[in-house]
């Protein structure tokens, strides 16, 4: 899963997902063994165990994987007030004057988790937009709101 | 067909129903990320009362908030589904538990599925399929954001998979079913009794499926959220007259099933199931049977 360990590094995190790892399409998953040997019809599964992330262009991680990254030491974090969280969550980009504190140099081309107290609302890369410096979004999880949204519109 | 000739169905049953009756908002804390009181805490914060429901373990009506209950930090974090009353009943009556396998065979959009996988406190697993591969999308999305990771879930027909032999602990069927107007204001409009009678017989073969997949000792849970006799009484009526099981009773609010309906007498053992009805429990209508495998 080189996609993962390119995520992995470039949020500054060690992480070994401990299971079984699956690919449906362009997701990844781990299950653990009791889970996995319920797999009989490759064919029509659609989704097993833990999401690890998409790989269809930038890799996103799953929800999961987020949460679990969020309560460890190591990763590289922004913390932001709920005001801007919010906007974040609704896949707008973070002004780095709006960033409370971070664990991580705030540097250029860095990934960063946004954090909202101890909740990881996603992820982006810290990135110059002319004279501002901003946390470009990459995931958030305001996405779930938007399939949502995209399935109800296609029903 | 219209509104009266199901409403007079009703008032046969006992039940002088208006057509207009709607439930109250209801949301299930995910305990697989939460606990109760920080849910309440958290959403008591943004204004919103919640109040316990006495015969769930983990529902709560919601009333207020300064966010819809669909869109805020919680719900996205995944710390509650937003699940109507009724509907978390049946999982609640199947009770299962980590270290089982367990098959949900008509799971999408998964709010049974996810209510399942936290009663397992993640453990075991649980097998979820459904044969509309648009509502496997939600389901898709609901394990995501509710961080169940013990889920096998499958585009099928849950009567033809191949489980690889699996006999399973407990088996849902939350049949698919002709609905009820509570939650649908047009379903009066799209239903009629043709509906119902074909909707009976495609719950007949899951139902047989089902009693095939559960192991001795095993236990199933079929529910539906019609009120026709047609699809519940009926059925369970069909399923232990053709299959081996015995049912056992389902306590909680509502009221027992019909042994007498629509000019049908049925085994007196039909009644240790459930009826809810919207005028009694102020939810959508439901029916809930839980059957044994010997």
């Amino acid at each position: 899963m080189r996609e993962l360990k390119d995520f992995l590094e470039a949020i500054g995190a060690a992480y070994e997902p401990n299971g079984e790892r699956l690919n449906v399409n362009d997701r990844r998953f781990v299950a653990d063994p009791e889970v996995a040997a319920q797999i009989h019809d490759r064919g029509r599964l659609v989704y097993v165990g833990r999401l690890l992330g998409r790989t269809r262009g930038e890799f996103i991680p799953g929800a999961g994987l987020l949460h679990e990254l969020g309560r460890r030491e190591g990763p590289h974090k922004v913390w932001v007030d709920e005001r801007v969280g919010w906007l974040f969550a609704c896949g707008r980009d973070v002004f780095a004057e709006s960033i409370l504190r971070s664990e991580g140099e705030l540097t250029e081309g860095t990934c960063f988790l946004v954090m909202l107290g101890g909740d990881c609302l996603g992820y982006g890369r810290l990135e110059s937009q002319g004279e501002k410096t901003i946390l470009k979004n990459i995931f958030d999880i305001g996405d779930f709101l938007r399939r949502e949204r995209g399935l109800e519109e296609n029903r | 067909m219209g509104t009266s000739v199901f409403l007079d169905r009703y008032k046969a049953m006992g039940h002088e129903l208006r057509g207009y009756e709607r439930t109250r908002r209801a949301i299930r804390v995910n305990t697989i990320l939460a606990n109760k009181e920080e849910v309440m805490q958290r959403l008591g914060a943004r204004g919103a009362r919640l109040t316990a429901i006495s015969w769930l373990r983990d529902g709560f009506h919601i009333e207020g908030g300064e966010s819809s209950v669909g869109a805020s930090f919680e719900y996205l974090l995944g710390l509650y589904s937003i699940q109507e009353a009724a509907a978390q009943f049946p999982v609640e009556i199947l009770a299962p538990s980590g270290g089982e396998v367990v098959l949900d065979m008509c799971a999408a959009p998964g709010g049974k599925t996810t209510q399942i996988a936290a009663w397992m406190g993640n453990g075991g697993a649980v097998v979820a399929v459904d044969v509309r591969r648009d509502r496997l999308y939600a389901l898709e999305n609901n394990l995501e954001r509710t961080g169940v990771e013990n889920c096998v879930a499958y585009c099928a027909d849950a009567a033809g998979l191949d489980y690889g032999g699996t006999q399973f602990d407990r088996i849902l069927l939350d049949a698919p079913c002709s609905g009820n107007y509570v939650t649908d204001k047009d379903w009066f409009k799209k239903r009629d009794i043709g509906d119902v009678e074909k909707n009976a017989l495609e719950q007949r073969r899951l139902l047989a499926a089902a009693v095939g997949l559960l192991r001795p000792g095993g236990t199933l849970v079929y529910t539906t959220c019609s009120l026709e006799p047609e699809e519940d009484e009926f059925n369970v009526q069909w399923l232990i007259e053709n299959n081996d099981v015995r049912l056992e009773e389902v306590s909680g609010p509502g009221s027992p099933a019909f042994t007498k309906v629509l000019g049908r007498s049925l085994s007196l053992e039909v009644a240790k199931c459930r009826r809810f009805w919207p005028d009694e429990t102020g939810t959508q209508g439901f029916f809930v049977a839980k059957a044994v495998k010997p």
